[in-house]
């Protein structure tokens, strides 16, 4: 700003009680200040507060799933579900004909439970679960050399899912249409755990540290 | 020529011309194959997108001389690429492990370097949104992302049945350097078997005896772009068109043996 | 304490607001995501998602009927691919290839539709599929009160089928009614021969890697899916010496051994004149004693070829007297020899005096016999046990004589001009109804009313021996996605008509009945016991007596797998040439000086020759892919293109992209130029069906609108049974001004 103050001030200020020069100019300056912090709280507010609540839609799964009911008290292993295809392939979200076997009839009194059964079990449909991991369309990405020949844990990438409870909400990125599990918990990326997120940085990341010879084509399409 | 690490894969193909019969099933099976979208009506000829793209030239004798000669033109998937120089956002790479040059379209900028850069015009730009018949995106193949408007793109060698094929061979507990085998969509559809792919430096492979074979050459061998893709053909006529011309190509100006860009 | 709001207290917090987002992810975040949006644009279509599974089943967009490998994603069929096991070792065309998006054809209606059909600018408009049938129903009844059942028809496209049988049921039951077929260019051959053999059971088998030479007249043995299915598999040492017979340098002539350039409609002089050479030169053993059984007690074949020395046909066939006659020579020393005919399959029948005259070549060089080149296999009445039923040639029914044409869409692909269909209806009240998935194609192009069938893929028809195949073969095309609620099965619609029009159907279920008819074909098969079964399931090929019984063959064609058998090993039978021999012989006389010398009087001073190959086989209506491939190459032959020699273009003063008119007796084209020098000088070529660049409905062609005719058509298809040749004219037309 270069021109006076004076010129412009007439039609927004506001008549104090202070009449001493010296000390309305000071007090101007602390409110200058205060309004330079109250605009910095409001942006950082903004980026660290507003933008994650805002930046995320909420999807509700489906059905509810409790990966610790059919773990314990089914007893049922990881492998019962996700399996790999004859082709290599890894057919992570089972389909619901691997449901009949136990809930061919009604577990429970749930209405969950009877949508299940009613509306998926008994007409073949598959659930159309929404998928955390689900990585964008031109991602390539294979289990098989990570799990099968890296020999690398289920947890390192998708964290504790077995001992889960519950699903969830899915988030979606409103802008991108991607999950907010590829993203991380935190809105500057990533998270406390490994697991967090599943961007790019994180494939390269650990190619680099396990010397894996890269390609754009080796995970993308 | 720079040393490369002789290590990993040579991927290539060898096309025989003379068993060619310009039916078109390459084309069909490879846009099939990698999701290319049929631009609108009113487009230019030469604005498809024909990653496998079957040219129509003749050995230049009238009626009854004449004998039709077809050429098929994949990306060459040059050892040293013209494409991937030129390229300002290093949007293509030459894999190390395969020898396949790759085109990343997220990264293109679209500057379309890659394109004036290729001599065998085997590159293609996306003038139009990609836009299919409605309920045609339900024949979409998962395993090859369709691009957007205003990237450029090539031939792969089907990258994505590499990935397949890969996926399948770690699954079964094999070792990460062993080259798999795989076929393209093109190889796989040719009715005349004129197209056999394989690992160039595995010597048990066909494609190592095939680049032996008398009838070997390359497409403008002598520009040394070293092209993955070997032609085979008896016709002297033939070979001159590939070694020399390719003015065949719609829309495309002559390239000659020494660069030059002739009449 | 001053608070003053002004101006600059607001910009000092819109600074610090600044100043604190970008000390936060916020500009960093939107930047990144903002960027990710621009990639993902809603116009990029999303690929399916899920597990892959193949199911195998044939195709049927052609009658050779290849082994497919459908691609499916969850529940999507993505894509079809060719079958190594399966008996044609892997073949397949870019029809096949491109089968996946027929389901999704921009032409696919979506419910019963009508239109007034005889106005060129009518568009197709959705009815209600109830009433349509009722007033079908309605039209069938009132013509069966009033004893008028001739005056209805259907057109079977691909007789043979269990749905044929159905179709002639269907006419049975309503007490009358004509069963129309449309041979083309194979089939025609093929009748050609049983007529010869004089027995409707017996099919021609001709197998060309049984020959050490093969005569190919204009056979397209290396440029059309079906030529490919009979041409023999490459790469054998045993590849037969080929001699290709060829008006122009096709890719088939390029790759044979020998190419005989003749002139167009020169078949039938240039096969009696090497019937000559090989009978007065004693080059074959048995030609005396073949030709004088083929012959019949008026004369022998010998005396009938008396006539066509090669120095009196060389002119005719423009070919030297010399090449002729070293033909005949090479053909008898690598006999045994295999002459087939069919031409350009685009251009329709090659003609039965061509046909017949082809055929005795063939016996004279080998065959029909145990081994021989040419065999025997029984026809498909004869493979099923099924009743001979009289079908009439299209061609044979008068102008103006139907009021109701039903017509099966089963073969979108079918060459056939809907110009030429809408000449055979009475009246303005007559309808065809066409049982078609598309609006355009064989089918679809000419008719009123359609109801909508499942598209290829969706739904189970069988697939018998093509015509001229080598061996006996049987195979069903099993369901690779399910149809949408829309696409009723034509038996079923065809019971529907039968309620409709007061008769009570057998079953109300049409094709529960179609599929037992199925069945009913595989138990015949079960029960003659002879052949081999290819088996999906495990790639293996087995003989047909290894199964336990009808239902396991069932379920092996259920699978997608194949029967067949070899042809007949049966002596040589007798040939009966048709006809009085005196007419025969008058007949061949009148055609000697070949069928464009005739045409060249009146005054058209171009031989017009129609041509296809792919775009006709399968264009009807082609998939998106290939319009695709017929714009951005030169491979599919373009229906508004007229390609001339560049010496008779120079003539002509026509430079190529020049808009001319291009005129015959029947009427007029307009084409753009293109200059090809794989023509011979004086001929006009022009793609035969329906426009591979275009993806909608066909554009109306009719003579009576004033627009442009469509090529068959043009070719005087209506007229003449054999339109391979027009006299024609072409002129340079000056372009309307915008």
């Amino acid at each position: 700003m270069t021109h006076d103050d004076d010129g412009l001030r007439p039609r927004l200020e506001i008549i104090t009680a202070t009449t001493d020069p010296n000390a309305r100019s000071r007090s101007r300056r602390i409110a200058g200040a205060l309004f330079v912090v109250l605009g910095l709280a409001t942006g950082l507010a903004a980026g660290w507060l507003a933008l994650p609540a805002l930046l995320y839609g909420r999807q509700e799964q489906p059905l509810p799933f409790n990966h610790l009911v059919h773990v314990e008290a089914a007893s049922m292993s990881c492998e019962a579900c996700h399996i790999f295809a004859v082709d290599g392939s890894f057919r992570g979200i089972p389909a619901t004909a691997g449901c009949v076997d136990c809930h061919a009839e009604q577990q429970g009194a749930t209405e969950a439970e009877r949508i299940l059964v009613e509306e998926y079990i008994a007409t073949g449909r598959e659930i159309p679960w929404l998928v955390y991991a689900r990585q964008p369309d031109n991602v390539y990405f294979s289990h098989a050399p990570h799990v099968r020949r890296a020999g690398l844990e289920c947890r390192r990438c998708h964290g504790d899912r077995g001992t889960s409870t519950g699903t969830p909400p899915y988030e979606v990125n409103r802008i991108t249409g991607y999950s907010h599990a590829l993203w991380g918990p935190r809105i500057q990326g990533g998270g406390p755990n490994e697991w967090d997120s599943m961007k790019m940085s994180d494939c390269v990341d650990c190619h680099a540290a396990s010397g894996v010879q890269d390609h754009c084509l080796m995970c993308h399409k | 020529m720079h040393a490369t690490e002789n290590t990993g894969a040579r991927y290539a193909m060898a096309i025989d011309l003379d068993k060619c019969t310009g039916c078109g099933a390459c084309m069909v099976a490879c846009a099939v194959e990698n999701n290319v979208a049929v631009p609108p009506p009113a487009a230019a000829a030469n604005r498809g997108l024909t990653w496998m793209a079957v040219h129509r030239t003749d050995n230049g004798q009238e009626w009854p001389a004449h004998r039709p000669v077809f050429i098929p033109i994949p990306c060459q998937q040059c050892e040293h690429a013209p494409c991937i120089h030129v390229c300002p956002v290093t949007a293509v790479q030459l894999d190390e492990s395969t020898g396949i040059v790759g085109q990343v379209p997220a990264r293109c900028m679209g500057c379309r370097y890659c394109m004036a850069a290729c001599p065998y015009h085997a590159r293609y730009f996306n003038y139009f949104d990609p836009t299919w018949p409605e309920g045609l995106e339900e024949t979409l193949n998962p395993d090859v992302a369709p691009r957007m408007r205003g990237v450029a793109e090539k031939c792969n060698f089907c990258h994505g049945r590499l990935d397949r094929a890969r996926e399948r061979a770690a699954a079964e507990g094999r070792p990460a350097d062993e080259v798999v085998a795989y076929v393209p969509a093109c190889v796989e559809a040719c009715p005349h078997g004129a197209i056999t792919f394989g690992d160039s430096r595995d010597p048990a492979s066909p494609m190592a005896q095939l680049a032996r074979d008398p009838r070997a050459f390359r497409l403008l061998e002598a520009l040394g772009t070293g092209p993955k893709v070997t032609y085979l053909s008896a016709d002297p006529a033939v070979r001159r068109v590939g070694l020399s011309r390719l003015d065949m190509v719609r829309g495309a100006t002559a390239v000659t043996a020494d660069g030059a860009e002739g009449a | 304490m001053t608070m003053e709001l002004t101006r600059r207290s607001l910009l000092k917090f819109m600074g610090g607001a600044v100043a604190g987002a970008v000390l936060s992810p916020l500009p960093w975040k939107l930047l990144d995501d903002a960027s990710i949006w621009t990639q993902n644009s809603s116009l990029i279509a999303r690929a399916p998602r899920g597990p892959v599974t193949w199911r195998d089943t044939t195709c049927t967009l052609c009658p050779v009927g290849c082994g497919l490998r459908a691609r499916l994603v969850g529940e999507a069929f993505v894509s079809a691919w060719s079958r190594p096991s399966h008996p044609d070792a892997g073949a397949a065309c870019p029809l096949g290839f491109a089968l996946a998006q027929m389901r999704y054809h921009p032409a696919r209606v979506r419910g019963a539709c009508a239109r007034d059909a005889r106005s060129a600018a009518a568009r197709w408009r959705m009815v209600d599929a109830d009433a349509t049938v009722a007033e079908i129903g309605r039209t069938l009844a009132d013509l069966r009160a009033a004893g008028r059942l001739d005056q209805m028809a259907v057109l079977d496209l691909r007789p043979d089928r269990a749905l044929s049988l159905r179709y002639r049921e269907f006419l049975q039951r309503q007490g009358g009614g004509r069963y129309l077929v449309a041979p083309d260019a194979w089939q025609a051959s093929a009748a050609a021969f049983t007529a010869l053999a004089g027995s409707s059971l017996l099919a021609p088998a001709p197998a060309p890697s049984r020959a050490r030479a093969v005569l190919a007249f204009g056979t397209p043995l290396a440029d059309d899916p079906r030529g490919l299915a009979l041409a023999p598999r490459d790469g054998s040492s045993g590849r037969p010496y080929h001699i290709q017979v060829d008006a122009t340098a096709t890719p088939t002539a390029a790759r044979a051994d020998r190419w005989l350039p003749a002139r167009p409609g020169s078949e039938l002089p240039l096969a009696l004149a090497i019937a000559h050479v090989l009978v007065r030169d004693e080059l074959s053993g048995d030609a005396r004693a073949l030709a004088a059984g083929a012959g019949g007690p008026e004369g022998s074949f010998a005396e009938l070829v008396a006539d066509f020395a090669p120095e009196r046909v060389a002119d005719a066939c423009g070919l030297a007297p010399s090449d002729i006659r070293a033909t005949a020579h090479e053909l008898a020393t690598h006999r045994p020899a295999l002459v087939l005919g069919v031409g350009d399959p685009g251009a329709g029948p090659l003609g039965a005096e061509e046909e017949t005259a082809i055929w005795c070549l063939s016996v004279l060089l080998g065959g029909p016999g145990a081994g021989a080149p040419l065999a025997l296999r029984p026809s498909a009445t004869a493979l099923f046990g099924e009743p001979e039923a009289a079908a009439t040639a299209l061609s044979e029914v008068p102008d103006g004589s139907l009021e109701l044409l039903l017509v099966d869409g089963s073969f979108p692909g079918a060459p056939l001009s809907p110009a030429l269909l809408r000449r055979k209806l009475r009246g303005p009240d007559a309808r065809i109804v066409a049982l078609s998935p598309y609006a355009g194609g064989a089918a679809g192009a000419g008719a009123d009313l359609l109801l909508p069938t499942p598209a290829p893929g969706e739904w189970l028809d069988d697939v018998p021996p093509p015509a001229l195949a080598p061996v006996s073969s049987y195979a069903w095309s099993p369901v690779v996605a399910a149809a949408p609620d829309w696409a009723v099965h034509a038996a079923d619609w065809l019971a529907r008509l039968e309620a409709a029009s007061g008769l009570q159907p057998d079953s109300a279920d049409g094709s529960s009945a179609h599929r037992a008819g199925l069945e009913r074909r595989a138990a015949a098969l079960m029960a003659a016991g002879s052949g081999e079964v290819h088996d999906p399931r495990d790639g293996s090929t087995r003989p047909l007596t290894s199964l336990a019984g009808p239902e396991e063959l069932v379920t092996v064609l259920d699978c997608g797998g194949a029967w067949s058998a070899p042809a007949l090993a049966t002596p040589a039978i007798a040939l009966q040439l048709p006809g009085h021999r005196s007419a025969l012989a008058l007949r061949w006389r009148a055609l000697a000086a070949g069928r464009a010398e005739a045409l060249a009087a009146a005054g058209r001073p171009l031989v017009l020759l129609p041509g296809g190959g792919l775009a006709t086989t399968g264009g009807g209506v082609a998939a998106p892919v290939l319009a695709k491939l017929g714009r951005e190459s030169e491979l599919l032959p373009d229906t508004r293109t007229a390609a001339v020699s560049p010496r008779t273009a120079r003539q002509l003063g026509l430079r190529a992209g020049t808009r001319a008119e291009l005129a015959t007796a029947a009427g007029t084209r307009h084409v753009d130029v293109v200059h090809d020098a794989s023509l011979p000088p004086g001929v006009v070529r022009v793609a035969t069906g329906p426009d591979p660049l275009d993806l909608g409905e066909a554009p109306r062609a009719d003579a009576a609108t004033g627009r442009d005719l469509d090529v068959p058509s043009l070719c005087g298809a209506a007229d003449r049974p054999v339109w391979r040749l027009a006299g024609a004219t072409l002129k340079e037309v000056r372009r309307a001004r915008d």
